[in-house]
C-alpha cells in the first residue's frame, strides 16, 4: 500500500517522504499541481469551487488516471492519499469530500481519503490498520516540514544575488538529497545542516545589487505553491530581479496553535482549571514548535528569518479585521503586510488568493484602508484563476517597478550615508571573503539586502 | 386544452403595437410605459399587455381591483413564507424592560443609562439578520434603547446609492452590505449607533454536527464595511455616529452572554443579570418567530396534502428572503397558486418530523430527524447543513418541490450543488435551480423559467400527485 500526498513545495514533499520512509512508510508525493490538474478538477468537482479544490483534487485524479493508464492495476487498493482535514469555518474542511465525489465519478469508486483527524480506530475499521498518525508521524512530519521551510528561505535569499547561475540550485539539490538521507536512515539533522551550511558559504554571491524584496503572502495554497497555482511566482519574481520573501509552513502551525490559545482563553469561565491546563500545554507545544525552528536556523547560522510573533501579527491586524474571525489566513493577511512594512522586511507586498477564496478576499477587503494607514505601502493583491496569467503579472509589474526604484533610492542613500563608494565595496568583495559567501548572515537595519550588505563593507 | 388557433390560422395573423402615452401605467407611482399588442385573427381581437409588473397587466381599475382580489385571495390560500418570514423577522416582539430601577446602582451610571435611553440603533437588514433579528431587536428593546432602525430591503436603488465605497468583489449579499450601511447612515434619521456584528456560528440545529459556522464571508463582511466608510476619513465618526461590529457566537449562549456584556457594560452600564436576561429574552423572541412560521407552514401541508397540490421550498441561505438579492422569483412562483416554504417555516414538530424522517430513522440510517450525517459528513457550516438537511425534508415529502437558490461566489454552495441534486433526484422530486444569482435581475429570463416551472409543476400534480394519491387509495 503506497501513501499519496502532496499540497506544499518540492523540498516539503521531498523531504516528507524521506522520513515517512523511516516510519517504514512506502510514499509518493503527487507532482506539483498544473494547469492540467486544474482542468481535470473542473471537470470533476462541483461547480464555483475555489481554485485551491480544483488544482489539488484535479492532481489527484489525473495522478491516478495516469497510473491506470501506463497499465497499473489495482490503483484503488495499492493507494490511498492522506490530507490535513478541518472543521470550517471555510470550505477547506470539505475538501475530503470533494476529494471523494471526484474519485469516484473518475472512477476510482474505491479509493480510499484519509485525514490526519482519522483515528486509529477509524483506520482500523478502513482496512488501513498499518497507518498510525501517531506522536511519532507528526514529529517526523514537523521535522520534514520546518527542514524544507528553511532550505526554501535560503534559497530565496541567496538565488537572486548567485555569480554563477544555477550555483544555488545546485545547492539545495544536493542540501535536500543530505537531508533526505538523513531522515530516512534517522541520523543527526543538526550534523547534516551544519554540512549544508558550509557547503552554502561555498557558493559566491554578489549582494551589492540593489533588488526590491518582495514578500508574497495570500491564502495558504496559493502562496505555499510553486506551480500553476500561483503564476509560479516566486521564481518569476527572482527572474524579475526582485528579491522573494516566502512564507514558512511553520507560521501556518504556530496560527493554528495561537488560535487555540485564543478559544481556550475565551471559554476559560467555563473550566478555568481545564483551560489554564490546556494554554499550558499549548503554550509547552508553541515554545517546543519555535524552538526546534531555532534550532535548525541556529545551525543554519541564523540566515533563515525568524518565525514572526504571531502576538505581534495579531496585534498589528485587530485593528482593522478581528483576530477571533476563523478562516484561511484569518487574520494573518493582514498582520503580515503591516509587519512586513513596519519591521523594514520588504519593499512590496503581495497577496496571491485563488478565485473564490472567501477569507482571503474578505480581508483584502480593510487592506486598502492598511495601505493608507501605512502611508501608501506597495501592496497588490492578485488573484490567481489559472488563466489571465498576463494580466496578474502586469499588474504585479507596475508595482515592482515602483519598488525597484525605492530599493535603489535605500541603497544609494545608505551608501552616501555610511561614506561608501562603488570602489571600496569592489576591494572588499576581494578582501573579505564573507562579503561573498552566500551563507553570511546580514546585519538588519535596511530593508534590501544590498544596503544591509553595506554594513559589512567597512 | 389548448390555446393554439391552428396553422391554417397563421397566415391570418394581423397586429398593432401601441407604446406611448395612451399605454402609460397609472397603477403606482413608478407610471411605467406598457406595450400593448392588438392582435386580430379571423374577426376575432386580443389585446396583450407587456408590462413590467402584474398591475399593468389589466386596464381598468376594475380590472385591477378584481385582479388584486383574486391573487390575494390565493396568497391567503396558498401563502408567502418569505414575505410572511420577512414580516415576522423585523417586527417588535416587546419585551419586558430588563433596566432595574434601583436607585443606588443608577446613581453611578445614570450619564451611561442616559445614552442607552437616547440610543437609536441601526442594524442592517443584511446576510445572518435574516435569521437573528428577532434576538437583536428584542435585546436591545428589552434593555430600553429609543428604537431599533433596520435598513431597506435591498434593491436597485439602495445599491446604486450606497455601493460605490467597495473595493473588493465577494457574492453580491456581501458587497451588498455597504449600501446598506450607507442606507441607515444618511438615510435614515437619528441613528447613532450601528450595529453590525460578525456572526462566527449560528444557533445550531442539526444533529451531531461538526460545527454551526456561519459563512466566513459573511461574519467578516462587517469589518470590509467599517474600512470602507474609514478609509480616507471616519464617516461613522464625522455624523456622530457608533460603529459596533463585535464578533458573537450563537451556538454558545454562555459565551455569546459574556460577549454581548463586554461591549454594552461599558458602553450603557448594564448589569450581568440585565445583559443577561435582554440574552433570555431575545433568544425567546427567536423561538417565538420560528413556532409561528412553523405551525402555519404546518397548517399549509396539510392542506397541500388534502388536495393534492405541490408547495415549493426555498433552498437557499438567509439572505435569500431578502427580495433583491432572490430578485423576486420566489413571489413569481407563488402568485401561480404554490405556497413557498423557507427553510426555517419547515414544520419540526415530532410529528410532521417522524411522518418525513421516520423510516430512515427506523431503517438505522440516521440518529434523529435532523441528522445529515447520511449524505453529508462534513456537516459544520450551520446553513450549508440546513440546506441539505431541507432537501431532504422536500425529497421525503410528495407534495414538496425544491427551488435551489444560490448567489454567484458562494464558496459554501458550491460543494453542495451536486449533492442537493443527487439527494431530490434520488426520490424524483421536481427540483429547479437558480445558481449564480447577481446584482443584475433578469426578469425576462426569470418569468419564462417560472413558466416552465409551473407547467412543469401543473403536470406534475396531475401525473405524479394524483397518481400517488390513487395508489394509497388502492
Amino acid at each position: 500500500m503506497k501513501i499519496l500526498y502532496g499540497g506544499l513545495t518540492y523540498a516539503h514533499d521531498f523531504l516528507i517522504k524521506g522520513a515517512m520512509k523511516r516510519l517504514g512508510y512506502e510514499v509518493e508525493p503527487l507532482p506539483t499541481p498544473d494547469n492540467e490538474a486544474l482542468k481535470v478538477g473542473k471537470e470533476y468537482c462541483n461547480k464555483g469551487q475555489c481554485n485551491p479544490t480544483y488544482y489539488t483534487v484535479g492532481n489527484l485524479v489525473k495522478t491516478l488516471k495516469e497510473k491506470r493508464e501506463k497499465g497499473e492495476k489495482d490503483v484503488e487498493k495499492n493507494y490511498v492519499f492522506v490530507t490535513a482535514g478541518a472543521c470550517g469555518p471555510c470550505r477547506f474542511g470539505m475538501y475530503e469530500m470533494e476529494y471523494r465525489k471526484a474519485v469516484r465519478d473518475a472512477g476510482f469508486p474505491n479509493f480510499k481519503i484519509l485525514t490526519f483527524e482519522q483515528s486509529s480506530a477509524v483506520l482500523e475499521e478502513m482496512g488501513e490498520a498499518g497507518i498510525r498518525f501517531d506522536k511519532d508521524f507528526f514529529l517526523s512530519l514537523m521535522k520534514a516540514v520546518f527542514l524544507g521551510d528553511l532550505i526554501n528561505d535560503l534559497y530565496y535569499k541567496t538565488k537572486p544575488y548567485e555569480v554563477i547561475p544555477n550555483s544555488v540550485d545546485e545547492w539545495k539539490e544536493k542540501a535536500l538529497n543530505m537531508l533526505y538521507e538523513t531522515l530516512r536512515k534517522g541520523k543527526s539533522i543538526l550534523k547534516t545542516l551544519r554540512v549544508i551550511k558550509k557547503e552554502l558559504d561555498k557558493v559566491k554571491v554578489n549582494y551589492f545589487q540593489p533588488k526590491p524584496k518582495v514578500k508574497i503572502t495570500g491564502e495558504f495554497f496559493a502562496q505555499t505553491t510553486e506551480g500553476d497555482g500561483n503564476y509560479r511566482m516566486a521564481r518569476w519574481l527572482i527572474e524579475e530581479g526582485a528579491e522573494p520573501i516566502v512564507e514558512p509552513v511553520a507560521t501556518w502551525i504556530e496560527y493554528l496553535i495561537y488560535e487555540k490559545i485564543l478559544d481556550e482563553k475565551e471559554k476559560s469561565f467555563k473550566n478555568r482549571k481545564k483551560a489554564f491546563k490546556n494554554i499550558l500545554l499549548l503554550k509547552a507545544l508553541n515554545a517546543y514548535v519555535r524552538g526546534l525552528y531555532n534550532l535548525y536556523r541556529f545551525a543554519l547560522g541564523n540566515k533563515p528569518d525568524p518565525l514572526k510573533s504571531q502576538k505581534k501579527i495579531a496585534e498589528y491586524a485587530h485593528r482593522y479585521y478581528n483576530v477571533r474571525l476563523s478562516g484561511g489566513e484569518g487574520h494573518m493577511e493582514v498582520g503580515k503586510h503591516i509587519y512586513m512594512i513596519k519591521h523594514k522586511k520588504a519593499h512590496m507586498v503581495i497577496s496571491v488568493k485563488p478565485f473564490g477564496c472567501m477569507p482571503s478576499t474578505q480581508s483584502d477587503g480593510v487592506q486598502s484602508k492598511v495601505v493608507e494607514d501605512l502611508g501608501g505601502s506597495l501592496f497588490v493583491a492578485v488573484e490567481t484563476s489559472g488563466d489571465a496569467e498576463a494580466n496578474a503579472k502586469s499588474r504585479v509589474l507596475m508595482k515592482l517597478y515602483e519598488a525597484r526604484m525605492r530599493a535603489i533610492e535605500e541603497y544609494e542613500n545608505a551608501k552616501r550615508k555610511l561614506g561608501i563608494t562603488d570602489r571600496d565595496i569592489e576591494i572588499a568583495m576581494e578582501r573579505k571573503k564573507k562579503l561573498t559567501s552566500a551563507g553570511t548572515k546580514l546585519p538588519h537595519k535596511y530593508v534590501s539586502t544590498a544596503a544591509n550588505a553595506l554594513l559589512l563593507v567597512k | 386544452m389548448t390555446n393554439f388557433i391552428g396553422f391554417e390560422n397563421l397566415d391570418r395573423i394581423d397586429y398593432e403595437t401601441i407604446r406611448g402615452e395612451e399605454t402609460r401605467c397609472y397603477f403606482c407611482k413608478n407610471l411605467c410605459i406598457r406595450t400593448f399588442i392588438d392582435l386580430r385573427v379571423n374577426g376575432d381581437k386580443k389585446r396583450y399587455i407587456i408590462a413590467t409588473c402584474d398591475k399593468g397587466e389589466v386596464e381598468s381599475k376594475e380590472a385591477l381591483k378584481k385582479l388584486m382580489a383574486s391573487r390575494n385571495k390565493l396568497k391567503e390560500k396558498y401563502p408567502n413564507f418569505v414575505e410572511i418570514a420577512n414580516k415576522l423577522l423585523f417586527k417588535s416582539y416587546k419585551p419586558p424592560q430588563v433596566i432595574k430601577n434601583n436607585k443606588f446602582i443608577n446613581l453611578f451610571r445614570k450619564k451611561k443609562l442616559e445614552t442607552l435611553k437616547n440610543t437609536v440603533v441601526g442594524i442592517p437588514r443584511v446576510l445572518n439578520t435574516y435569521s437573528l433579528a428577532p434576538f437583536f431587536r428584542t435585546y436591545f428593546e428589552a434593555l430600553s434603547v429609543r428604537k431599533v432602525v433596520f435598513s431597506d430591503f435591498t434593491s436597485e436603488e439602495l445599491y446604486r446609492r450606497g455601493s460605490k465605497r467597495g473595493s473588493i468583489d465577494p457574492c453580491f449579499p456581501s458587497k451588498v452590505a455597504i449600501a446598506h450601511v450607507h442606507n441607515l447612515l444618511f438615510e435614515k434619521e437619528g441613528i447613532n449607533l450601528i450595529f453590525f456584528p460578525c456572526v462566527r456560528t449560528l444557533p445550531g440545529e442539526i444533529y451531531k454536527a461538526e460545527g454551526h459556522w456561519a459563512c466566513p464571508t459573511v461574519s467578516a463582511t462587517p469589518e470590509v464595511v467599517k474600512a470602507s466608510f474609514t478609509k480616507e476619513r471616519d464617516e461613522f465618526k464625522e455624523r456622530g455616529v457608533l460603529y459596533l461590529d463585535p464578533v458573537l457566537d450563537f451556538e454558545d449562549e454562555e459565551l455569546l452572554e459574556r460577549q454581548l456584556y463586554k461591549v454594552f457594560n461599558p458602553l450603557w452600564g448594564i448589569t450581568k443579570e440585565e445583559n443577561r436576561e435582554a440574552v433570555r429574552l431575545g433568544f425567546k423572541a427567536l423561538r417565538e418567530y420560528r413556532e409561528t412560521l412553523q405551525s402555519k407552514a404546518k397548517e399549509i401541508l396539510r392542506r397541500l396534502e388534502e388536495e393534492g397540490k405541490v408547495g415549493v421550498v426555498l433552498l437557499g441561505r438567509p439572505y435569500h428572503n431578502d427580495p433583491g438579492i432572490n430578485h423576486e422569483i420566489l413571489d413569481e412562483i407563488n402568485k401561480r397558486g404554490y405556497p413557498v416554504f423557507t427553510i426555517d417555516s419547515l414544520p419540526r414538530d415530532e410529528e410532521t418530523l417522524y411522518k418525513v424522517f421516520g423510516k430512515d430513522v427506523g431503517e438505522g440510517r440516521i440518529e434523529n430527524p435532523l441528522d445529515i450525517r447520511d449524505v453529508w459528513k462534513k456537516c459544520y457550516s450551520e446553513n450549508s447543513s440546513m440546506k441539505v438537511w431541507a432537501a431532504k425534508y422536500t425529497a421525503r415529502h410528495p407534495n414538496l418541490a425544491g427551488i435551489d437558490l444560490s448567489s454567484f461566489r458562494c464558496g459554501h454552495d458550491a460543494p453542495i450543488y451536486s449533492l442537493i441534486e443527487e439527494i431530490l433526484e434520488e426520490t424524483k422530486t421536481p427540483y429547479f435551480t437558480f445558481h449564480e444569482l447577481d446584482e443584475n435581475k433578469p426578469s425576462g429570463s426569470i418569468k419564462i423559467r417560472v413558466e416552465t416551472i409551473d407547467y412543469f409543476l401543473k403536470r406534475y400534480e396531475e401525473e405524479v400527485l394524483k397518481k400517488k394519491a390513487g395508489e394509497v387509495l388502492v
